[in-house]
C-alpha cells in the first residue's frame, strides 16, 4: 500500500471518527446556548481533563518543542516543562474555580461576558474579547499551519499546504458546529488519547531504533555535550528564565479557551480530580518531545528550519506504518485546540459583542445558529493566514503567549478581590499592553527581564491603584 | 497552619526551580539519563506531591 493511500485513509479513519462523536452530541447540543456552549455545565473529572489537556497541548508541543529542543537541547524541559507542572494546576484553582462558580452565578457563557458582569462594565466585555481575540487568532494559525505542514510533508508534498489547511479547518469547523462543547469534549477524549498513546510509542520505537536509551544519548554527548546541559544567555539567562517561567505558567489560564472548559466542569470535585492528573500527564508528553528533538539533533545535523524534525525522526526511526501517521498525532493535537478556539471565538462574538448591542434578545435556537456562522468566519480566517503568515511555530507561539499575559492580572483580580473595578481593569489592559508593545519594540527598560514580566507587573500597578484610586459601587 | 505550609512549599519550589547555583555537567545517570532532566523529573515529582497535599488540605479550606 503506498504512503499516500495510506495516509488518507488514516485520515479518513480520523475524521469518521470525530464527525461521529459530534454528530452523536448533536441532539442535545441544539436545545439551548448554555448546552451547546458551555455543555449544560456538566463536565465530569475525565472528560474535563481530556478536555483541558487536549485543548493545552497543541502543535507548540509536538512540532515547536522537538524544534527547539534540536537548537537548544534538554535545557527546554526545565525552561517550560517543569514549571507549568506546577502553575497551570495552581492557576486552575486560583481563577478558574472562583470563576466557574460566579460564572454560574451570572449565567455568562464567555470569559469576556463573565468580567463584564462581574464588573457592571460592558467597556470591560468589550475590551477582554477584542484582546482575546487578538491573541487567540495568532495562536490559531500557528496550530492550522503546523498541522498542514505536517499533512503535506507526510504525502511527501502530494497534498499542498493549502488544501491540508483546508481539510483541517473543515473538518474541525463540522464537528464543532454540529455538537458544539460537549462534542469537543468527547472529541478531545479521542484526540488526547491518539497523541498521547503516540508520544509514549514514539519514545519506544525511536531509542529502540538508535540503538536503545544509552547509544541514542551517549550519541548526543559526543557530538554536541553541550546539548545535555542549560545553555547560557538567550531564554536561559536568569532573568528571562525567571520571566518566561512566570509567561509560560500563568498563560494558560488566561486562554479564553482553558477559562471557558473550567466554565463547563460540573463542580470543584471535578476540577480538583484534574490538577492532581495534571503533571504527570504533561511529563507524559514532554518527556519524549524534548528528547526527539536533542536525538534529532544528532542524527538529522545542520537542518536549516528545526521545525521539521518530528516528521524526519517519525519518518525514519519508528516502523513504517507508525511513522506515516505521526501527522495523525500533531492532527490530533491541534484540532483538540482548534475547535475550543472556534467555539470560543464564536461564542463570544455573539454573546460579547452582538448581544450588547441588540435591543431584543435572540431566541435560543437563533443564538446557537448565529454562533456557528461567526465560528465559520473566525475558521476562514485563519485558513488564509496559515496559508499566508510565513514565521517560525514557537515564534508565532510566542507572541501570543506573552499577549495573554497581560490580561492575567485582570482576570485575577476580578474574581479574587472584590475591591477590583472596571475602571481598574481597563487601566490593566492598556497599561499591561502598552509596556508589553514598548518592551517589544526596545523602547522600555528591561533590565535583564522579558517584556511580558513587566507588562504583568504594570498591570498588577495600574490595575490595584486605579481601583484603590478611583473606588466605585458594585 | 496549612495554608502557612502551602506557601513555604510553594516558595521552596520555585527557590528550586531557579537553580541559577547549580554547576550544568553533562553527566548521563544510568548511562542514559541527563542530570538536568533528572533534576527536573524529580521536581515534577516534588511538585506532584505537593498539589496532593494543597488539594486535599488548602483547596477545602478555601472553599
Amino acid at each position: 500500500m503506498g504512503s499516500l493511500t495510506q495516509l488518507i485513509i488514516a485520515f479518513v479513519v480520523y475524521v469518521t471518527v470525530v464527525l461521529v462523536l459530534g454528530f452523536i452530541s448533536t441532539r442535545k447540543a441544539s436545545s439551548s446556548p448554555e448546552e451547546y456552549f458551555l455543555a449544560g455545565r456538566a463536565l465530569g473529572p475525565l472528560v474535563l481533563f481530556m478536555a483541558l489537556f487536549g485543548t493545552n497541548n497543541t502543535s507548540f508541543v509536538l512540532v515547536g518543542i522537538p524544534g527547539l529542543s534540536y537548537n537548544l537541547g534538554i535545557g527546554v524541559f526545565g525552561l517550560n516543562a517543569a514549571i507549568v507542572g506546577l502553575g497551570i494546576p495552581l492557576t486552575f484553582w486560583l481563577i478558574g474555580v472562583p470563576a466557574r462558580a460566579l460564572a454560574k452565578e451570572y449565567r455568562a457563557l464567555t470569559p469576556a461576558e463573565l468580567y463584564a458582569k462581574r464588573l457592571g462594565s460592558p467597556a470591560v466585555g468589550f475590551l477582554l474579547f477584542f484582546l482575546f481575540t487578538l491573541y487567540t487568532i495568532p495562536y490559531m494559525t500557528q496550530g492550522v499551519k503546523s498541522a498542514a505542514l505536517i499533512l503535506s510533508q507526510s504525502s511527501d508534498g502530494q497534498v499542498p499546504m493549502w488544501g491540508a489547511a483546508m481539510a483541517v479547518v473543515i473538518t474541525a469547523l463540522v464537528y464543532t458546529s454540529l455538537g458544539g462543547m460537549r462534542a469537543t469534549a468527547w472529541t478531545n477524549v479521542f484526540q488526547g488519547l491518539v497523541f498521547m498513546v503516540f508520544m509514549a510509542a514514539a519514545f519506544f520505537f525511536m531509542s529502540h531504533s538508535l540503538g536503545g536509551l544509552g547509544p541514542a544519548m551517549q550519541k548526543v554527548k559526543e557530538m554536541d555535550p553541550s546539548l545535555l546541559v542549560v545553555g547560557e544567555g538567550g531564554l536561559f539567562a536568569p532573568k528571562a528564565w525567571a520571566s518566561w517561567g512566570m509567561v509560560i505558567a500563568l498563560t494558560v489560564i488566561v486562554f479564553p479557551h482553558m477559562l471557558v472548559r473550567l466554565m463547563a466542569a460540573e463542580d470543584d470535585r471535578a476540577v480538583r480530580q484534574v490538577v492532581r492528573m495534571y503533571p504527570l500527564a504533561l511529563a507524559l508528553i514532554w518527556v519524549p518531545a524534548v528528547l526527539i528533538g536533542v536525538w534529532g539533533a544528532a542524527a538529522f545535523p545542520d537542518l536549516e528550519r528545526s521545525d521539521q524534525i518530528f516528521h524526519l525522526m517519525t519518518a525514519s526511526h519508528m516502523p513504517a506504518l507508525l511513522g506515516s501517521l505521526g501527522f495523525l498525532a500533531v492532527l490530533a493535537a491541534v484540532m483538540s485546540t482548534l475547535d475550543a478556539q472556534i467555539l470560543t471565538l464564536g461564542s463570544m462574538v455573539m454573546r460579547d459583542v452582538v448581544e450588547p448591542m441588540r435591543s431584543e434578545k435572540l431566541a435560543a435556537g437563533a443564538e446557537v445558529w448565529a454562533g456557528r456562522i461567526f465560528s465559520a468566519a473566525i475558521g476562514v480566517l485563519v485558513f488564509f493566514l496559515a496559508v499566508a503568515w510565513d514565521e517560525s511555530i514557537f515564534g508565532i507561539s510566542r507572541k501570543a503567549f506573552e499577549g495573554y499575559l497581560t490580561l492575567f492580572p485582570t482576570m485575577l483580580l476580578g474574581v479574587r478581590w472584590s475591591r477590583f473595578t472596571a475602571s481598574g481593569a481597563v487601566a490593566s489592559l492598556v497599561v499591561g499592553n502598552g509596556v508589553l508593545v514598548l518592551g517589544w519594540m526596545g523602547h522600555w527598560p528591561l533590565f535583564g527581564f522579558l517584556p511580558p514580566f513587566w507588562a504583568l507587573v504594570m498591570g498588577f500597578v495600574a490595575g490595584i491603584g486605579v481601583s484603590l484610586a478611583m473606588p466605585t459601587k458594585r | 497552619m496549612h495554608r502557612f505550609l502551602a506557601w513555604g512549599g510553594f516558595l521552596l519550589l520555585i527557590a528550586l526551580h531557579l537553580d541559577f547555583w547549580r554547576e550544568q555537567r553533562p553527566v548521563l545517570y544510568f548511562g542514559w539519563l541527563p542530570e538536568e532532566m533528572a533534576y527536573r523529573l524529580v521536581w515534577m515529582v516534588l511538585a506532584w506531591i505537593y498539589l496532593m497535599y494543597f488539594t486535599r488540605y488548602v483547596w477545602r479550606e478555601d472553599s
